[in-house]
């Protein structure tokens, strides 16, 4: 019959669904916790890179330093960061909402956009943003060089006063179910609420100033590679949730359509009995 | 009195820690320089180069690209040496 085999033919690919979905959710979980690890390796760094800046930095005059320099905001950087694949649930389109809000709010002319990611670099190049970078085709085989490209292009439009400020849109990672989309200011950098006083003498060489200023950049290009890597492990995080639930979908529809199948097979069978006992009864008669 | 002293290099993907390390030599900005046991607090910045560790035991080579030297600087107690080098980018280099 025509129908049952729809129905067979139906339940068969949405098996196969399922069973890809699920395979994207192992992968998934496994890239979480990879993630995970290494920015758990980059912490040490990150922490003793800013405990020195924050030890240098009230010795001496801030005023020299660019990166950390409040100036009058004209154009502000924003570097929204997505991922380069869907199936993701709302994780893209919920950054690049807020992106949209944030530009509106500053002015569509005075914002330059660096955009990481093939989700974000698509919706704003076709829309007729400020865009001044795209990144993408990186997450695949992220490391910490590509964190420093980025950061360094944004860090010379500082310093070229192209832009007052950066800014960072992205999702941090919070739990394997939850993320917390937050908007960042990266620069000018603000230690002041860290600022440790000690007493100690030391030798630097060359000079505090020298040091200082060579070590913020290589602060703000760990502060990039955490970010991006908060942004990748919550880009799986959110592929695992959004593939759990499809996974579930899936079992839920293959299970109606076994009710189904099983309905029209049951029918099947009935009317074929009662074309033989009509038959037989027929020959009786 | 020993003259041993602790050693991490702390890179931004790896950090490599050693406990008995009797002399470092770093690639400072003005030529390489040395640390040994009982080095004057310095903060020093680092170039590219080589960073050789030898240990008791041993001896381990680095290779380094800019990176900072923090020598003793946050110990509170003067009792325990302890060298932190921070590295953006340092590989073990085969022996």
């Amino acid at each position: 019959m025509a129908n049952l085999k729809n129905l067979s033919e139906r339940i068969k690919s949405v098996t196969s669904i399922q069973q890809v979905t699920k395979a994207m959710k192992m992968v998934a979980a496994a890239k979480v916790k990879k993630a995970q690890e290494k920015m758990e390796i980059s912490r040490p760094y990150s922490k003793s890179t800013q405990d020195l800046i924050c030890r240098i930095l009230p010795q001496i005059s801030v005023s020299d330093i660019s990166l950390v320099e409040k100036r009058k905001v004209q154009n502000t950087g924003i570097i929204v960061i997505t991922s380069d694949r869907g199936f993701a649930g709302s994780f893209n389109s919920s950054v690049i909402r807020l992106a949209e809000k944030e530009i509106e709010k500053l002015g569509k002319d005075s914002v330059r956009l660096f955009c990481l990611g093939k989700k974000a670099s698509e919706y704003f190049s076709k829309r007729d943003f400020n865009v001044k970078e795209t990144y993408f085709d990186f997450w695949k085989d992220m490391n910490y060089d590509t964190a420093s490209n980025i950061s360094t292009s944004f860090i010379n439009a500082f310093e070229n006063n192209e832009i007052d400020e950066v800014h960072v849109i992205y999702n941090r990672f919070k739990t394997l179910a939850s993320q917390d989309l937050i908007i960042e200011k990266v620069l000018p950098v603000d230690f002041t609420a860290d600022y440790s006083v000690t007493n100690y003498n030391y030798d630097y060489e060359p000079g505090q100033k020298e040091i200082v200023s060579t070590l913020i950049p290589k602060h703000i290009n760990v502060q990039m590679w955490q970010q991006l890597l908060e942004s990748y492990s919550s880009e799986e995080a959110a592929r695992m949730i959004a593939m759990d639930n499809a996974t579930e979908n899936a079992k839920e529809i293959i299970k109606e359509l076994k009710l189904e199948f099983n309905k029209a097979r049951q029918a099947a069978i009935t009317t074929e009995m009662l074309e033989i006992v009509g038959g037989a009864e027929a020959l009786v008669d | 009195m020993s003259k041993l002293f602790k050693l991490d290099i702390v890179t931004p993907v790896k950090t490599f820690s050693f406990e008995n390390v009797s002399y470092v030599k770093c690639p400072g900005v003005d030529g390489y320089f040395g640390i040994m046991k009982n080095h004057t607090n310095s903060i020093i910045n680092l170039t590219d180069g080589t960073i050789s560790v030898k240990t008791d035991k041993n001896e381990v080579k680095f290779s380094c690209s800019y990176g900072i030297a923090d020598i003793n600087s946050d110990s509170s107690d003067d009792i325990e040496d302890k060298v932190l080098l921070l590295v953006e980018n340092a590989e073990e280099l085969d022996k």
